[in-house]
């Protein structure tokens, strides 16, 4: 069950023309787009592309210079390091490049649990032959049990790599040629103890071991082409190609002739072939037999099976995984390359150099139950009006006006009818805390004893903003509307077979979300002393603008005269008729004048300019104790 | 709860059988009215509390009790705690007998009258159910899983725990008189 209210905001890279490189710098003031078009369009959240464009805010970015939010679609992710999460150490890209993507030091995890494992002194009692093993302090699983156990406590990668190797070594002494050291590579050697018995000496080579060959070769290869690494070059590229040919001019050769001396290849490289091949899968007799003698604890569970590269049956195949790479990453705006995320690059420090979070430059929203206790966000009751508290938040260091704009009737096949008491309202600048309380403290000494304890309020009456009659409430940099839904009555399902050209109602249907096109306009200074900020330098203010959608999921719809409403008003009496009011109601519902019903403290909100949501808490409880 | 704790303290104290290297902190709540026996070397932590209401308790050398378990007897058989055995924080112990050198981890529940043998491990919030029997060398982990340790390190173990226990000693003031008298 998805946790009520969501909010989501929908990246404009949706539109896929945002997403074009911004002209020049000069656009860096206001983007001015009034086109009307675009808001005719009511963003639909139930359309198929509409997932892919709803985030949190939480998880958005802002470009600065393309004025834009940036969604984890259009930022560019590039990697600042690789590091180990475990023993913390950075790896650098070059070794990632050739050992992999896992930790070469002594980090593994347990084979069977997860944990990661710890080198640990054997005990002396124990069967092990050398004096450490890997240990898994969870689940006790150690690396005694697959027989494997260590001389030293350090470079566990390389003692474990050269024990695991071993065994297959002596079948082919050709192999063993072929391989460096034995840190060149982890990869655990083949599961299989039975040792495939094909006749051939190329084709007892386990994968792994094919794979050592095939990488020796091209480290060959790659080393008489210099220093660069990313193979390039014209140079390095007609080498590239030559590898597959047993003659050095293969820049001179065409694509077709290599193709025919495909016979040669075979001193070089091992031929291709189906990796079942040397899987003994023409004999499973020998499987069960081992299934039967090691019984279910044997075998490997299907995750832990998964996670292994060589996904072996039984657990005395298992090995420990070496630790999986993390990495720092550093984003980029796709559309004009600006760096929006930088952290710190070394890998113990968690601090940003840069971080351009939506969050500091477009409002929050927050939605809540006008009255929490009569209607839960699961069981909205159908055609009944419900309240919902929208509280507009303001990150900017400049008051902004805000603009809503919500379709009458959600899209979808069962709208919701949508009400926003106050579209228009004007929320204060996020201001420092103290300079407030300092300026409010000496406004509430002379004001009237009603005033206090909503400082923000007096300030902004101070204002003379034109919309205080039907603003909620407001505070420092924040304003809270109501917004009105009625949700639609979704007809019972099976009951009418009748209707089989409708779709089957959905989950889906039965969401209550609502698109709302947030609108924000303010004047703030003059930041940059670039060229054409100099230019235009008499101006000192610069008006700006931004829009977006977003939708805001505000509950389930439930049955019609649910069992949860009737019991909500039971209990609380004539409290709960508010906000389960029937639709009759008008809806120029405001503070100053509550239409509310008979239970509600109407001298509450007239008499005093106390906070309303105060009161209504007042009168609450005020309710219950009666 | 404050009635309750007033009540615990008027209750009779459980006859006891302490050894004199052992370390029971002052808050440690010991009721009942059958036996609890403490062999040496063994630690109590504060607020562990043990009840022999229904039989008696007997907890073997180098234990570790720590806060807030509830060590508790399920019947007249009483319980049997072995060896080495660590009980860890939150732990509800009703079982008839814990194997030596077995570590119950935080939040493990063992039901009434059940079994635990020797050096097994119980996982934190694992659960053995009522009469269950958990062989030797069992390790509880994760989701309700099984397997056999076959590490060997029973005895490093035991080691650390010895360790363990003398640093506790230092720690813990003890106040076994108070159950003596
Ligand atoms: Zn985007
Ligand atoms: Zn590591
Ligand atoms: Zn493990
Ligand atoms: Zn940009």
């Amino acid at each position: 069950m998805a946790p009520f209210p969501t909010i989501h905001i929908s990246c404009p890279c949706n539109d896929s023309i945002s997403i074009a490189p911004s002209k020049s710098s000069a656009s860096r003031k206001a983007p001015e787009h009034d086109d009307p078009e675009e808001s005719d369009m009511t963003f639909d959240p139930g359309s198929a592309r509409s997932n892919f464009s709803l985030f949190p805010l939480e998880n958005l970015l802002y470009c600065e210079d393309c004025n834009q939010i940036r969604c984890p679609r259009c930022v560019h992710d590039e990697i600042v390091c690789y590091f180990c999460p475990n023993c913390l150490f950075e790896v650098p890209s070059s070794t990632v490049k050739t050992e992999g993507n896992r930790c070469t030091r002594n980090c593994f995890s347990c084979p069977i649990c997860f944990a990661s494992l710890s080198v640990t002194a054997a005990d002396e009692s124990s069967t092990s032959t050398s004096p450490y093993i890997l240990l898994c302090p969870h689940c006790f699983w150690s690396s005694a049990e697959i027989g494997i156990s260590f001389e030293k406590p350090t470079s566990i990668t390389a003692q474990l790599a050269a024990k695991l190797k071993l065994p297959s070594l002596q079948p082919s002494s050709s192999s063993a040629s072929s391989f460096s050291t034995p840190t060149e590579s982890y990869f655990p050697a083949s599961a299989s103890s039975t040792t495939p018995t094909i006749a051939s000496v190329e084709t007892t080579l386990t994968p792994e071991e094919m794979y050592a060959r095939l990488k020796t070769h091209y480290a060959t290869q790659r080393a008489g082409s210099g220093t660069d690494e990313f193979g390039t070059s014209p140079g390095a590229l007609s080498r590239l190609m030559g590898l597959y040919s047993s003659t050095l001019s293969g820049s001179k050769r065409t694509f077709g002739t290599s193709l025919g001396v495909g016979k040669q290849t075979a001193k070089q490289k091992p031929d291709w072939h189906e990796y079942e091949h040397v899987q003994p899968t023409h004999d499973e007799s020998t499987l069960i037999n081992k299934m039967r003698t090691v019984g279910f604890t044997g075998t490997t569970s299907s995750q832990q099976r998964i996670i292994q590269p060589h996904h072996p049956l039984f657990t005395s195949q298992l090995r420990p995984l070496a630790a999986l790479l993390r990495t720092k990453r550093s984003k980029r705006c796709r559309a004009c390359r600006h760096i929006l995320v930088k952290p710190e690059s070394k890998v113990t420090t968690t601090r940003f150099r840069i971080k351009l979070v939506a969050m500091n430059y477009i409002p929050a929203l927050t939605i809540s139950l006008l009255d929490p206790t009569s209607v839960s966000y699961h069981s909205l009751t159908p055609l009944n009006t419900h309240q919902f508290l929208l509280t507009v938040t303001n990150p900017l260091f400049d008051p902004i006006n805000v603009t809503l704009a919500t379709p009458q009737r959600t899209p979808g096949r069962f709208p919701t009818e949508v009400t926003i008491l106050c579209p228009d309202f004007e929320v204060g600048a996020n201001t420092d805390v103290w300079d407030e309380a300092l300026a409010s403290a000496g406004a509430t000494s002379g004001a009237p004893t009603g005033v206090q304890g909503s400082q923000g309020k007096s300030r902004r009456t101070g204002k003379k903003t034109g919309n205080t009659g039907t603003v909620w409430d407001a505070g420092r940099n924040w304003t809270t509307v109501v917004i009105e839904i009625v949700p639609p009555l979704i007809p019972v399902e099976g009951g009418d077979s009748d209707a089989e050209g409708e779709k089957k109602i959905t989950e889906l249907d039965r969401i209550v979300q609502i698109p709302v096109c947030v609108r924000v306009e303010y004047e703030t200074e003059l930041e940059r002393e670039d060229s054409l900020s100099a230019l235009s330098g008499r101006e000192q203010k610069e008006k700006r603008e931004h829009t977006y959608w977003s939708v805001l999921g505000l509950g389930r719809i439930g049955k019609f005269g649910g069992v949860k409403s009737s019991e909500g008003s039971d209990t609380l009496g004539s409290m709960d008729s508010m906000p389960t009011r029937p639709m009759g109601r008008p809806s120029s519902y405001s503070v100053n004048k509550p239409s509310a019903g008979p239970g509600l403290g109407v001298d509450a909100f007239g008499a005093s300019g106390m906070g309303a949501a105060a009161a209504v808490a007042a009168a609450v409880r005020g309710g219950r104790k009666a | 709860m404050p009635p309750r704790s007033r009540i615990s303290v008027e209750v009779a104290k459980p006859p006891v059988d302490f050894a004199p290297s052992i370390v029971v902190a002052e808050t440690a709540s010991l009721a009942g009215t059958h036996r609890i026996r403490i062999a040496a070397n063994t630690v109590i932590h504060p607020r562990a509390k043990l009840n022999s209401a229904l039989g008696p308790i007997t907890i073997g050398r180098h234990c570790i009790i720590s806060e807030r378990t509830q060590i508790t007897a399920p019947d007249s058989q009483g319980l049997t705690i072995g060896d080495g055995v660590v009980v860890e924080v939150n732990a509800v112990v009703e079982a008839r007998e814990v194997g030596e050198g077995t570590a119950v981890e935080v939040g493990v529940r063992i039901g009434k009258g059940a079994v635990v043998g020797k050096n097994c491990k119980l996982s934190p919030l694992t659960r053995v159910a009522d009469a269950e029997v958990i062989p030797d060398n069992t390790v509880l982990y994760g989701a309700g899983e099984r397997r056999v340790d076959a590490s060997g390190t029973a005895g490093a173990r035991r080691k650390l725990l010895e360790r363990h226990v003398d640093s506790l000693r230092v720690l813990i003031p003890s106040n076994a008189s108070k159950w003596m008298s």
